[in-house]
């Protein structure tokens, strides 16, 4: 049963942007993508579609040459031919398919390694699924599997754990400092990229307010209307640093514009609470002998991008006990799927059994005069009995069997106790 | 052999038990371990309860005391210490204080062995809150060492710029650290300053001298840092690393007059001590 599990997909590794904005399955395709199945020159019986901006997979369960028909309707549907696609795509079968779905729910696969959107992603891409009625026992089981997987991972490594990103990692260091960041302010100094998110990570956080200073008023504005903030004088900036606890400082400035005799004055006014410093700007705005103050935590961007390498390294290094999680979960969803290939004819095999048995017996008692209800009880026991010990050694045979023979010897089973009615 | 005569063993082993499998919660970076481990240290702290309204009840001024100061001194700690750990929901400030608890029962039994009553002279109320007082507070410098250990941990932590460790990782934020150490100190200065000028009366009404003995004028030194410490707290707003540092020496000094005051000097503090 496993075996009739397909994955095919391209994803960061095997095709650029370009490529990935080309083949993306979204909602641009319309109901033609649930329609996949009806299309295919193959059997599917059930399929799942995960498109998101660094990968675009299809999983599907089903007999025939599945890969290629997938990789024709799936080209067409994006209006290019098979030949463009397949040189980026990568098909997975049985095991195989199963490992990497599970691989990329963990973020295992992810260019972020431990990130956490994928499993909502994949979560959603089910959900689709399911509503279009595409999905089946399979897919359910592996699904299911694939996000139970994920969590464990979650709760038993440290791979989705520590700041991956500056801005991040900047907000965990404020955390480890301010603890609830509700009551506490914060200021932006200057403007750039990684200050305007790290100010949009720290709001996110709790912070109370955030104060926008800058040489440009009109950028000021800008800013602070979009953060509901509220603009400071480039001119005030010393003033008003007393009030804050955050100061997030990314201007051209060629020289620091804060100084460790600057931050003295401000601390006294505040009575030593603590200021945490983030300076993003090369060169640095703030002299770097402001951490030796106490009370006050200074961090600049070679800082920060070095606490995310090594939150990155760490990463790295619990990712291989979560492969180890992800291969153990592979082998428990084998195991599950191979008694749910098993049942049915463990089931169908009692059923002929009993069957046979309940025909011998009412043909006897037909020929038989009436017989009393002891007699009766006595030979219907006999019969399960006799029943119970002729089925225990084919049902051995099939509960024995190993993964790579399991399947043949349910369809030697099958035929020589006829289970699917083929020859009379 | 009553339950009673067994609880003090019990208690000290359930408290040494209850740090142990705190100590493996946090050896072993799992949740699972330390919630039962806070839940032993607080069910030791009521077997605790109970074993101390049991000696007290039975208390005569007149028999020897059996080490029951030890007790009480104990109890204030665990119940400042549970109380901090509580309110702040850290069970690293539980892993830095509890350990004292054991710890201070040992020391009882290192500390002396002759029976010792209660000078009568000293018996009454003034004693008592000279005593209850003095404990308590204990019990508060208590929980100001144990968060200025760990704001110097993680503030060293943060400002050598170092990746944080496991437990570094699950250490409260500094501010969270600095609030306990100015709760503990705004708290137990005055309950020790009272405590002392309770004891300083009662050594009057007893004996008609004070600072005869050599615990009270280490206690003067104490009561000196920790005016101090209460003083720059409340007039210069300090924060952060200078009292946390120097409530974990005040703490230490405190510990010294506890136990080496007590084993080595001549003291009428001995019946604190001394057991059985």
């Amino acid at each position: 049963m496993e075996e009739r599990i397909y994955l095919m997909g391209l994803n960061y590794r095997t095709a650029g942007v370009e490529v990935r904005e080309r083949f993306a399955l979204g909602a641009h395709c319309g109901k033609g993508l649930w329609d996949i199945p009806k299309h295919v020159e193959a059997r599917i019986d059930e399929m799942l579609i995960l498109s998101t901006c660094n990968r675009v997979e299809i999983a599907a369960v089903g007999e025939g040459d599945i890969p290629s028909a997938l990789c024709g309707t799936w080209a067409q549907l994006c209006g290019r031919k098979k030949e463009d696609l397949a040189p980026f795509t990568y098909t997975y079968k049985g095991a195989e398919a199963v490992r990497h779905v599970f691989t990329v729910a963990a973020s295992l696969d992810s260019m972020v390694l431990g990130e956490p959107q994928i499993l909502g992603q994949l979560k959603e891409a089910y959900r689709k699924a399911s509503d279009a009625g595409t999905t089946g026992p399979i897919l359910n089981m592996m699904l299911h599997k694939a996000f139970s997987t994920a969590k464990r991972v979650r709760t038993e490594t440290q791979v989705a754990a520590s700041a991956v990103s500056i801005s991040y990692a900047a907000v965990e260091l404020a955390k480890r400092i301010f603890g609830d960041m509700h009551p506490y302010q914060a200021m932006l100094i200057g403007a750039g990229e990684m200050a305007e998110l790290a100010a949009t990570h720290l709001l996110q956080a709790g912070l109370s307010r955030l104060l926008v200073a800058n040489r440009t008023p009109q950028r000021a504005e800008e800013l602070a209307t979009r953060f509901k903030g509220e603009t400071v004088r480039f001119d005030d900036l010393a003033a008003r640093l007393a009030d804050v606890d955050i100061v997030v400082s990314s201007t051209g400035s060629p020289e620091p514009i804060l100084r460790a005799e600057d931050i003295r004055t401000i601390l006294k006014q505040r009575r030593n609470r603590p200021m945490f410093f983030i300076d993003i700007a090369v060169p640095r705005d703030i002299a770097p002998d402001v951490n030796n103050l106490d009370n006050v935590y200074l961090y600049d961007i070679d800082d920060l991008k070095e606490v995310v390498e090594e939150n990155l390294a760490h990463r790295r290094g619990e990712a291989d006990k979560a492969r180890a999680i992800v291969e153990d979960e592979v082998l428990h969803f084998s195991r599950r799927l191979h008694g749910l290939q098993l049942q049915p004819a463990v089931v169908a095999l009692i059923r002929h059994f009993e069957q046979l048995a309940d025909e011998e017996l009412n043909k006897t008692l037909k020929r038989l005069a009436p017989v009393d209800e002891s007699t009766h009880q006595a030979l219907e026991i006999m019969l399960r009995s006799l029943v119970h010990k002729i089925s225990h050694d084919p049902l051995m045979f099939l509960r024995n069997a190993e993964e790579h023979n399991e399947i043949e010897r349910i369809r030697l089973i099958r035929r020589i106790f006829n289970l699917d009615g083929d020859f009379v | 052999m009553d339950l009673f005569s067994l609880l003090p063993f019990i208690v000290v082993h359930l408290y040494a038990l209850g740090v142990i499998v705190l100590v493996l919660g946090f050896l072993a970076g799992r949740d699972r371990l330390r919630r039962p481990a806070a839940g032993i240290l607080i069910f030791s702290f009521l077997a605790h309860t109970l074993l101390l309204f049991h000696e007290f009840a039975g208390m005569d001024a007149d028999e020897p005391v059996r080490g029951v100061f030890i007790q009480l001194l104990a109890w204030c700690l665990a119940s400042v210490g549970l109380g901090v750990a509580w309110k702040w929901r850290s069970y690293a400030l539980l892993l830095v204080v509890a350990p004292i608890i054991p710890a201070i029962f040992f020391l009882a039994r290192l500390s002396g062995t002759a029976v010792m009553p209660i000078p009568p002279a000293l018996a009454g109320l003034l004693s008592a809150g000279h005593i209850f007082c003095l404990f308590l507070s204990f019990g508060c410098l208590t929980a100001a060492f144990g968060a200025g250990i760990l704001f110097l941990i993680q503030e060293k932590s943060i400002k050598s710029k170092a990746v944080p460790s496991d437990f570094q990782k699950e250490l409260p934020a500094l501010n969270v650290l600095d609030a306990v150490n100015a709760a503990a100190v705004h708290v137990g200065f005055p309950l020790f300053t009272l405590g002392i000028l309770f004891g300083f009366t009662a050594g009057r009404l007893a004996w008609g001298h004070t600072l005869a003995d050599p615990k009270e004028w280490v206690s003067l030194v104490i009561w000196g840092m920790f005016a101090r410490l209460y003083h720059q707290r409340l007039a210069h707003g300090a924060r952060g690393r200078k009292p946390a540092l120097l409530a974990i020496w005040i703490f230490l000094i405190c510990l010294f007059s506890l136990t080496a005051v007590n084993m080595f000097l001549s003291t009428h503090h001995g019946f604190f001590t001394t057991r059985q």
